[in-house]
């Protein structure tokens, strides 16, 4: 391994081993995506009786359940700069030779492999409830691979607006102001054609969304590869250009010091 | 001699006005400890970032153990292990996973790392701790993890800013043991920042005492002291505002520098012992009354009040808790 895949991997390890610590946090991460799928399931069920709505609710809805994750979970990362920052973690790894891009490339991969850990237990619970796979097994993985490049442009935007914010305060309000608005103008929850129209311009150009019609188009019907390799295509320029934002923000922060 | 590290005329603003470092010059021969003293904000912090590559100078040149800060930061960064004066250390982690991290982050792997990090642990006492998470650390254990990290790499020059505020007087004093330790052991060189006089005082070879961003003296701590004219006078006075008692000292033969602050008349005497009768005869006669008098050989207090022209104390707390 080169030293710039090592140096990540550790920084992989830790944020892992800090999740591992926190029993409380990681019982709500395994129980969270278990409640969202059952609540939301139970509280829409009925929309698949509305005319012009195609195929079960439960089938419908595991995409959005799983790009929920991504964003809700992937988007409170840069909680852990800004205390690495408030300890003096930041600028102790700033002063050794290692690779920048460590430490949120890094990160990021730990927020993804979390969120792929959580849809593993959406994926079962979804079977359990009767829904469909149509796209198979590889329908299926390209869904875990979406959910992790979202994630991931998640976690890298988040990591941005600690290092550049340095407050919890500052990272809790940007992220929940777009959370739910970035679901819900998307089609998570609710089928396309049933969406006001204002809707489904807007969610055009909304990355959410996206990534909830690539894992649809990927896991629950017969794989459509149009539509999955445009979204996941723009999903992946979309994830390095947010690593490229949060490393501008690392440069911006040492230029304050 | 042998140069560790040398500035040329380095200087740092920060928006909107500070002027963190106005114009620092300076050199330090390898193998010495290397205190710089000054009171909170004087640009202590920010010139010991400057060095270490974390920060860029708007002006001015700098070398570390030979390299250009400016122009090749990462090979400095292979020279020399630092010591920031927050912790610096995850304390979500054990100290043998901080280590392990750190080590990784120097290009330091497998056995070696090893080797380093279990030889590290039983310098640094910390062996019965190295599996513990380091929250649950005492002060004084967890700076010697930070002194641990910062010496994993085996650096050629070594930065400790602020290596002991917030610990205890036991701790303290472990810490020199530890500081002066390395410098003889390793000849290496030790970069130390502290607004302690007693600390640089009892560790650094040579001094720079900064204030307000500039370096206002430099030399061994005992030059600096002989470069102040004799001994310090200290006069308790029972009343305030007796400028009739500056009056009176000034027609005493060798003394000088007199200051009347509230009811503490201080000035200086080639001899302090042999000037002390003439003093207080010479109070007395104007009716100035006593309540203490102190001499004193001169302070590295007294040095700096000298160089930077006001007490040390009034410049720590006049900055306040915004240290930079």
């Amino acid at each position: 391994m080169t030293p710039a895949l090592r140096q990540t991997w550790q920084v992989f390890l830790r944020g892992t081993r800090t999740l591992m610590r926190q029993p409380a946090y990681l019982l709500i991460t395994i129980v969270q995506p278990i409640v969202w799928l059952l609540l939301f399931g139970a509280l829409f069920k009925s929309v698949s009786r509305i005319p012009g709505f195609h195929g079960t609710y439960i089938d419908f809805l595991t995409p959005g359940v799983v790009v929920m994750l991504a964003v809700f979970g992937a988007g409170w990362s840069g909680m852990a700069f800004v205390d690495d920052i408030a300890n003096g973690v930041m600028d102790r790894m700033l002063v050794t030779p290692a690779w920048r891009g460590a430490l949120n490339v890094g990160w990021v991969a730990y927020e993804a492999a979390a969120v792929m850990a959580q849809t593993v237990l959406i994926v079962i619970l979804a079977l359990l409830l009767g829904a469909d796979f149509k796209g198979g097994v590889i329908g299926v993985i390209l869904m875990f691979f979406v959910g992790a490049l979202l994630a991931s442009t998640v976690a890298s935007l988040s990591n941005a607006v600690g290092v550049l914010g340095r407050q919890r305060e500052t990272v809790i309000g940007t992220v929940s102001f777009f959370q739910l608005p970035l679901t819900f103008l998307s089609t998570g929850m609710m089928q396309k054609n049933l969406l006001p129209h204002w809707i489904q311009t807007t969610a055009k150009f909304n990355p959410v969304n996206w990534a909830v019609e690539a894992a649809r188009a990927a896991a629950m019907q017969k794989t459509d590869w149009s539509i999955v390799g445009t979204r996941v295509g723009m999903l992946a320029v979309l994830a390095v250009v947010s690593a490229f934002v949060a490393s501008r923000a690392f440069a911006r922060y040492q230029r304050s010091l | 001699m042998q140069t560790a590290i040398e500035a040329v005329d380095v200087r740092k603003h920060y928006p909107p006005d500070v002027q963190a470092l106005d114009g620092v010059s300076l050199a330090v021969e390898a193998g010495t400890i290397f205190g710089v003293l000054g009171p909170n904000g004087a640009g202590k912090s920010t010139m010991t970032r400057v060095l270490c590559s974390l920060t860029r100078p708007d002006s001015g040149s700098a070398t570390v153990a030979g390299i250009d800060v400016l122009k090749h930061p990462v090979q400095v960064r292979r020279a020399i292990g630092v010591v920031g004066q927050k912790h610096g250390s995850d304390p979500n982690a054990t100290g043998r996973e901080n280590l392990v991290l750190h080590g990784e982050f120097n290009g330091i792997t497998g056995r070696d790392l090893k080797g380093r990090i279990a030889s590290a642990l039983e310098r640094f006492e910390l062996v019965d701790a190295a599996d513990r998470l380091v929250r649950t650390y005492s002060g004084g254990m967890s700076r010697r993890l930070d002194i641990a990290m910062g010496l994993l790499n085996h650096p050629q020059v070594l930065f400790l800013d602020e290596p002991t505020t917030g610990l205890d007087p036991e701790a303290r004093t472990q810490m020199w043991t530890y500081i002066e330790r390395l410098a003889a052991e390793e000849q290496m060189t030790i970069w130390i920042t502290t607004h302690y006089m007693d600390e640089a005082d009892n560790l650094a070879l040579q001094l720079a005492i900064v204030d307000r961003g500039r370096i206002v003296a430099q030399g061994s701590p005992d030059q600096l002291k002989r470069e102040l004219s004799g001994d310090a006078l200290h006069v308790e006075l029972v009343e305030y505002g007796e400028t009739g008692a500056i009056a009176a000292l000034e027609h005493v033969d060798g003394v000088g520098e007199i200051e009347l602050d509230g009811r503490l008349l201080r000035a200086r005497a080639a001899d302090g012992g042999a000037a002390l009768p003439a003093v207080l005869a010479a109070l007395e006669t104007q009716q100035v009354k006593v309540a203490s008098v102190k001499v004193s050989r001169p302070s590295l207090d007294d040095v700096y009040l000298r160089f930077a022209g006001r007490a040390f104390e009034d410049a720590d707390s006049e900055f306040g808790e915004a240290s930079a």
